[in-house]
């Protein structure tokens, strides 16, 4: 084992090797801040380049691009309030609260050291028990799946605060938003009008740039002055004493659920972002902080995603079959030299497993050295004037949309969801649910099809399961807390 | 000169200019890069022949050939705007069964060789039928008696609604009378991942999606779906010889815009015939386990619209 | 603030008239997919289950609002604002593909600005095209990201 990783570290170490990883690292940094162009179209794009490489070169700087733009994807989260990638939705909530309280440096801070953290410790996990992760995932069938993601909305609704049946109308209309295009079993085209630009569905970055960024600068423009915060109070760049004690303990959770959740190909990275956020909204002594600028609501889906993104190499890399469309493209690059990742990888290719894990190592310490020093550069960008700043959130969301299918009607579904969006947050709806579930509602849709065709229509196969059953238990307990409140009826206090 | 001759010379002039005009076209052509659209996601087996074949296209076409992806709705997105494109040979389709045969002719929908013209096949991928391996039968045989005595009992993971596996297991069940739950997957790996995860119990794939499985014991073979054996897998009959004639070409190729000139078609298919032929592009297309079967314009154009006709009959019978 | 409330609670009340309209809509639209049943589901399966939750769940925010309970919300502040960006945003999009994105975020940029209550003077208009000139280049010719050339590609060509 250590001889292993001592030989990886060997590959990696070579001066081209790190230069890879450095390219890489860099090169994800930039896309994950910028959003519309994601990791999948980045590598698709330098796949060429890496016809005349070494095999291990080329996944140890196309891993880095990868993981790169998780680190990167929250910037905009927090400065902003665009999510550019779905793992980073949930960091908008208390991100960007933190950021409008003059806080901008302290989130982007713990956002980079809880992802380097949750980095590493992913790398450790993913050098000791892959195989044994990977038959884990194995045992994810249909009814694993369906419980899983719905405890997963179930905690979507939980986090987003305010009235639990706004939340729950947001969860169920996002599953429904997720239904447009062509159904998953039989091809049927549904509630698309007509329209051919509808038939692969919303996408969810055109749907969260409009609830989130566009809805934002409307909602700003009823009082366009330059918030108060954003004009002064940016004192410390870097996290507190106060900021560490009370995140140390979420990014070591976070890490964790991101860590085996994101082992699931599908939809693993994003469910542990918010599962990740809801437990620790849940055990927290102050839970009426979230949603306004709590530290751990940054530190714990960052942790989450980046963990996740780790982790969702071990299919890749211990079964051959890429969990999401970046490792896909790795999965070429490597095909592209005559390599087929799977079960023997390991046995037949030891060099470009070490050698790709060991690069991780040394791609997360890149980051960290990378972003700490961006933290700096990020908040000053926050001095420009609110009026020049909403613009370039315009430009940015509207660059974004477009750039999803080359496609002017992503921009006006993008602004058609920005107006929506401004409405709901007048009405008291959240939006954070509404999108979680728009991304997660097909998987819930296929593995309850798939569920139920297999057990030819018996529902109990989801309690006959234990690993089901159990998801289900807990899915259960969560909902109790908001029901209970609707059964009282009403929330809290009145606004 | 009569009337008569003097409108056959002009006629002859005509045709001459016309066919001159064409050829010195051709010739000329491409002056331009040449934009492939592969109607699928990245990492598809036809994402990865497309891009070992025209890694080298500017040597035998002076011109490169730039890879769009432009998934979405079964490769009906990215097939019509090809259809869309003007004939002029510089926007292309890569072509594969499910959108350029299947569900144009089963569902209308994508485009078919009535809206493209063939240009040349590149290869097939034989498919085959695998199970677990403590699976209660062992051949294909077996599987299908099996099946026949616990009625809707065995579940089969298809790739997709109208996918290769969908198609063809719809016909085996057609064939042999067999009654199955049909579970639909988002693709090849997905279902490959159940079948090893014993979520479903048979699946149908590209032999070269199974080979590692099946190597390292993870899978058992039961059948190709092909005219004759794999050679790498000499023991496995085919369904044919198992007695259930069902063969599926999982081909890859390229099509144009319907009405794209022939001299344009000749040159575009000669220079991947040459692509298909150089050494680096075989090397790396057996390395994805896969080898060269290329068929030029006519030929393919025959196979393309027998498969066609053929999908056609299977679809009025097999839905519902 | 009993103001406030009424008019929160009224918001209440048409947000759960429309997102119940959204429902019933989902509701009809699933039946005409065919629903199926569980075994054989149809495509219209899940959205059927979705719409008859939605349905639920707007019926029983009417019916917290008739009771009186209020849930939250924010109140208009400045409508005249916002309405006048999304009018500017809807004739963006309109323009996009016209005029080529260089011309029409300049002209959305000049709006918004307007609306923000900034003066047009020099700052602002190097501010417009720097943004607009500038976001092009480097989505458009830096990063590949192919925006829309409109008058102004066929003006300076590819």
């Amino acid at each position: 084992m250590l001889e292993n990783l001592a030989s990886g570290f060997a590959v990696a170490l070579s001066p081209w090797n790190l230069a890879y990883a450095g390219f890489g690292a860099v090169l994800g940094t930039a896309i994950g801040v910028l959003p519309g162009l994601g990791p999948p179209a980045t590598i698709a794009m330098l796949l060429p380049l890496t016809y005349g490489m070494e095999p291990v070169s080329a996944v140890i700087m196309l891993a880095g691009i990868f993981y790169g733009a998780m680190y990167g994807g929250s910037t905009t989260s927090i400065l902003l309030n665009i999510p550019g990638e779905a793992g980073s939705v949930v960091t908008c909530l208390d991100g960007y609260r933190m950021t409008r309280s003059g806080r901008a440096g302290a989130a982007l801070g713990i956002a980079a050291i809880g992802s380097f953290i949750a980095g590493t410790l992913g790398v450790i996990g993913l050098s000791l028990i892959s195989p044994i992760l990977a038959e884990f995932a194995l045992r994810f069938g249909p009814a694993e799946y369906f419980s899983l993601v719905l405890l997963g909305l179930t905690m979507a609704v939980y986090l987003s605060g305010g009235s639990a049946l706004k939340g729950l109308m947001m969860g169920v209309l996002g599953l429904l938003l997720g239904t447009v295009g062509l159904d998953p079993v039989l091809g049927a085209e549904r509630f698309t009008f007509g329209l051919p630009n509808l038939t692969d569905g919303l996408d969810f970055v055109v749907v969260a740039m409009g609830l989130f960024g566009i809805a934002e600068v409307l909602s700003n423009l009823e009082a366009p002055e330059q918030p108060a915060a954003l004009k002064t109070g940016i004192k410390n760049i870097l996290p507190t004493r106060e900021d560490w004690k009370r995140s140390w303990a979420p990014i070591a959770r976070g890490s964790l659920f991101g860590f085996f959740i994101g082992v699931l190909p599908g939809g693993g990275a994003i469910i542990s972002s918010f599962v990740s956020y809801a437990v620790e909204k849940k055990i927290s002594k102050h839970p009426e902080q979230f949603g306004h600028g709590a530290i751990e609501g940054v530190a714990a889906p960052e942790s989450a995603n980046n963990a996740a993104s780790v982790s969702s190499f071990i299919p890749l890399l211990t079964l051959g079959i890429p969990g999401n469309a970046s490792i896909a493209m790795i999965l070429v690059a490597l095909m592209i030299h005559g390599i087929r990742p799977g079960p023997q990888l390991i046995q037949e290719h030891p060099d470009i497993f070490w050698g790709a894990i060991a690069s991780m190592y040394l791609g997360n310490f890149m980051l960290l050295a990378l972003n700490l020093p961006l933290v700096g550069l990020w908040v000053k960008l926050l001095r420009v004037p609110y009026s020049i700043l909403s613009l370039v959130v315009v430009v940015i969301c509207i660059v974004g949309a477009y750039s999803v299918n080359n496609s002017t009607f992503d921009v006006g579904v993008m602004i058609v969801f920005g107006v929506f969006g401004y409405l709901l947050r007048k009405g008291g709806f959240p939006a954070a649910p509404l999108i979680l579930a728009m991304i997660l509602g097909p998987i819930l849709e296929r593995s309850l099809q798939q569920a139920m065709i297999s057990s030819a229509g018996d529902p109990l196969i989801f309690i006959e399961k234990p690993l089901s059953a159990g998801l289900l238990a807990v899915a259960a307990l969560v909902a109790l807390t908001p029901l209970l409140g609707l059964v009282r009826g009403g929330t809290t206090k009145p606004a | 000169m009569t009337m008569r001759s003097a409108r056959t010379v002009a006629l002859t002039c005509a045709l001459a200019g016309i066919l001159g005009f064409g050829a010195a076209q051709a010739q000329e052509f491409p002056t331009k890069p040449i934009t492939l659209i592969i109607p699928a996601g990245a990492g598809g087996s036809h994402d990865m022949t497309a891009r070992a074949v025209t890694s080298v296209a500017s040597e035998y076409l002076g011109q490169p050939i730039i890879i769009q992806l432009k998934p979405g709705g079964g490769g009906a997105i990215g097939s019509d705007q090809v259809a869309r494109a003007p004939a002029d040979g510089y926007t292309l389709l890569f072509g594969g069964p499910n959108w350029s045969t299947t569900l144009p002719a089963v569902e209308g929908r994508s485009k078919g060789p009535d809206d493209l013209d063939p240009i040349c096949r590149i290869n097939y991928s034989p498919v085959m039928v695998a199970t677990k391996p403590d699976a209660p039968y062992k051949t294909f045989k077996e599987m299908i008696a099996w099946a026949k005595e616990n009625p809707g009992k065995l579940v089969f993971g298809n790739a997709g609604p109208w996918s290769q596996a969908d198609l063809t297991w719809k016909q085996i069940s057609q064939i042999t009378g067999i009654e199955s739950r049909n579970v639909p997957h988002d693709g090849g790996g997905p279902s490959t991942l159940a079948l090893l995860g014993g979520h479903v119990d048979v699946a149908i794939n590209p032999t070269t999606t199974f080979m590692s499985y099946i190597q390292s014991g993870k899978l058992r073979p039961l059948a190709v779906l092909d005219d004759e054996r794999d050679p790498n897998l000499p023991d496995v009959p085919t369904a044919k010889e198992e007695g259930v004639d069902v063969v599926y070409y999982l081909w890859r190729g390229m099509l144009a815009p319907k009405g794209t000139p022939r001299p344009i078609i000749e040159k575009l298919a000669d220079a991947c015939k040459k692509m298909t032929e150089d050494k680096t592009v075989q090397a790396m297309i057996k390395s994805f386990g896969d080898r060269i079967q290329y068929l030029g314009p006519d030929e393919f154009g025959k196979v393309w619209r027998t498969e066609f006709n053929l999908h056609k009959e299977l679809g009025s019978s097999l839905k519902k | 603030m009993a103001e406030a409330r009424r008019g929160l609670k009224s918001g209440d009340l048409v947000a759960g008239g429309f997102f119940l309209l959204l429902g019933v809509g989902a509701i009809a639209g699933a039946i005409r997919l065919e629903i199926g049943t569980p075994s054989e589901p149809q495509p219209g399966f899940f959205p059927f289950l979705g719409g008859l939750g939605l349905t639920i769940l707007s019926a029983l925010l009417i019916l917290q609002d008739f009771r009186g309970r209020s849930s939250g919300g924010e109140p208009f502040v400045e409508t005249r604002r916002p309405v006048l960006a999304i009018l500017g945003f809807v004739a963006f999009v309109a323009l996009l593909d016209p005029l080529g994105y260089v011309l029409a975020t300049a002209l959305l940029a000049a709006v918004l600005l307007l609306i923000l209550g900034v003066r047009l003077g020099w700052g602002s208009i190097l501010t417009v095209v720097v943004l607009a000139a500038g976001s092009y280049l480097l989505f458009d010719r830096v990063l590949d990201v192919p925006l829309p050339e409109g008058i102004l590609g066929a003006v300076f060509g590819p």
